[in-house]
Formats: structure tokens, C-alpha cells, sequence
């Protein structure tokens, strides 16, 4: 079944990374970022059915197009492995990560055409180029930022769609921009509670650590 | 994957037992979650899924018990399981769905716990 939102959970995501008030993105590591657009595209997919998963391996189940010039190149990638050799969520996730600025560039493309944001290219001091997304229409992103802190801030069960956001915005550190300080060292526990519930936000989670730890390492300090 | 409403009790005295068998995958969670949600929107407040033959659940599988123990919070229902089997249990487990969905070994238990 189509998700009844006309933009996907990474153009959602993207909306959520983008700072309204300067119209760039917070300043997230850029490899954790891609990690989680990668996720982002996967819970895409997910939602609509196409790839499913346990706690071993994803896999295709359904290889017929979204009609997303987005996902489709994705799914399309995951079809062609091997059915017999199927691979864990991590491989997938570092697949796609790979390719993290392109999904970026087409989700940011698509909500240029939609109307949402615009682009706006500058130079600062002549030489050091500045790109800013300010927001056209802010009800898609005001709505998805509401969605998301009210499912940290409410005890309900959260719906899918908002749990994988919750994930995702989670494992590359989102939440320290999105929530007041004082917010965000109460939902600690409930932020780690929703995240939990979705797998592949889970497997995001444990892949921007690793990379976390791996620039940590190469950087001296651990 | 068979899901059988196994009493016709709509009044909710005791809780509508669904047995869920085979496989909830990408491939069969619609339907289940099709019929459950028929079950809430005929007036079902206490609902326990039977996953004693259920042997395997997938992501898709979860995200169903979500969306139904969540729609029938909404409704003011309960929404339960019971009978995990090894891979389900760890499933359930792995993402923390123990905390907001309540599991029972048997429907006999699911049924004295959720009429209390």
C-alpha cells in the first residue's frame, strides 16, 4: 500500500535536518547523515512493501517499481543480488551510504519541485560558497517536526512512519537540535524506547556508532 | 498464514482471540492487519493474538502489531499476544515491543489476565 504522504520518509528527513531559521542542513557528520538517508530510503521501502526483513538479513519481496525515480534505483540494486545469498540490513545500509549525497541531491530536487524549499547558492567573501535551502512552505516541515517531538514528548504508541523518523533522527544525533535542552535530557529514555522499535533504525543506530567510533579511533582520541 | 477469529463474542466480556499461523511477513501482514482492524471498527476492545503456530515474523510482521496495539490504545481497547515461538519472542523482544504490548504464554492466561 502507497504511504498516503506525497513526499517520502527521506525528503521527510531531510526536512527534519534542515535548520528553519538559516536554511542549511545542522551541522550532523556527514558520514552518519548519508548512513541515515540510506536508512531513510530502506524504511522507504519498507512502507511500501517492497523489501522486508528479520533480524538477519533484508530481502526483496516485491521488485515491482514504486513509480519513485528516487527508491526505484534502489530497489532495483537489491533485486538484482542474489535471492539464495541474501545480505544483512548493514550491508545495505553501507550499499546506499555510498551513495548518500546523490539520494540527498534527488530527495532535495524533488522538494524544490514540489514547491517546498528553494535553493539559494551565494558566495561570502567572493570566494567560499554558500548553499542555503530556505523553506517556501513550511507546513511539511513544522508538521513533521511537530509529529516527531510529540510522539518524544507523549507516552503513546507511535505510528511506523513516526517511529522510523524518531530512528533515524536519533542515530545521527538530530534530537540535540530539534529538543530544548531540558526536553532532551528527560526523553533520553523514551527517545531510546521508540528508536528500539523500528530495525532498521536500530541497524542505522549501530552503524553511525561504529563509524562514530572509527573517526574517534583514526582521530587519536580513544 | 491463517488468522481465525476464534470466538464471536463482539461484546469484549472476553477478549477476541485471533490465531495467527504460518508466516506474518510482508506477504500476509495486509490481511491480518486488514481483518484485526475490521474486528476494532466492529466494536472489539480486547483483542489477543494467538501466535502459538506462528513460527515466523519479519519487520512487516511488527510494524502490524504496532499499528494494532496503537489503534486500539486510541479506541481505549487492550491489544495482546500470547504463544510466542523462539524466532517471534525474539522479534518481539529485539524491538522492545514487550513494553507496550503485553505477551502471555497461553490464551488461557491472556484470557483471565485481560477479563481482570
Amino acid at each position: 500500500m502507497p504511504s498516503p504522504n506525497p513526499i517520502t520518509v527521506l525528503e521527510e528527513f531531510l526536512l527534519l535536518a534542515l535548520d528553519d531559521a538559516t536554511g542549511q542542513f545542522y551541522p550532523l557528520a556527514r558520514s552518519t547523515f548519508d548512513c541515515a538517508v540510506a536508512g531513510a530510503a530502506l524504511v522507504d521501502l519498507t512502507l511500501r512493501q517492497r523489501i522486508d526483513n528479520d533480524l538477519k538479513d533484508m530481502f526483496v519481496t516485491n521488485a515491482t517499481p514504486t513509480g519513485n525515480p528516487l527508491l526505484d534505483p534502489v530497489l532495483q540494486q537489491m533485486a538484482m543480488a542474489p535471492v539464495l545469498s541474501p545480505k544483512p540490513i548493514a550491508h545495505w545500509l553501507r550499499t546506499f551510504a555510498a551513495e548518500g549525497e546523490a539520494l540527498r541531491e534527488q530527495g532535495l530536487r524533488h522538494l524544490e519541485a514540489l514547491g517546498i524549499l528553494k535553493r539559494e547558492d551565494k558566495k561570502i567573501l567572493w570566494m567560499f560558497g554558500s548553499r542555503r535551502y530556505p523553506m517556501i512552505h513550511q507546513e511539511e516541515q513544522r508538521e513533521a517536526k511537530l509529529r516527531v517531538i510529540g510522539v518524544i514528548l507523549r507516552d503513546d504508541i507511535p505510528a511506523p512512519h513516526d517511529i522510523m523518523l524518531v530512528a533515524l533522527a536519533h542515530a545521527c544525533g538530530l534530537f540535540r537540535y530539534l529538543l530544548s535542552d531540558h526536553d532532551l535530557a528527560s526523553s533520553g529514555p523514551r527517545i531510546e524506547q521508540v528508536s528500539r522499535m523500528d530495525l532498521v533504525g536500530q541497524a542505522v543506530a549501530r552503524a553511525t556508532s561504529e563509524i562514530e567510533t572509527a573517526i574517534a579511533m583514526a582521530s587519536g582520541f580513544r | 498464514m491463517q488468522a481465525v477469529r476464534a470466538n464471536d463474542d463482539w461484546a469484549m466480556l472476553e477478549p477476541e482471540v485471533m490465531e495467527i499461523d504460518g508466516r506474518l511477513d510482508n506477504g500476509t501482514a495486509p490481511d491480518v492487519e486488514e481483518d484485526a482492524r475490521l474486528c476494532i471498527q466492529s466494536g472489539a476492545r480486547n483483542m489477543v493474538f494467538d501466535c502459538r503456530r506462528l513460527t515466523y515474523m519479519s519487520g512487516a510482521g511488527l510494524r502490524v502489531l504496532l499499528s494494532l496495539a496503537r489503534e486500539m490504545k486510541m479506541a481505549g481497547g487492550k491489544f495482546a499476544v500470547c504463544g510466542l515461538q523462539p524466532q517471534v519472542k525474539e522479534m518481539f523482544e529485539a524491538a522492545g515491543l514487550n513494553a507496550v504490548i503485553p505477551a502471555y504464554s497461553n490464551p488461557g492466561e491472556a484470557t483471565v489476565a485481560r477479563a481482570a
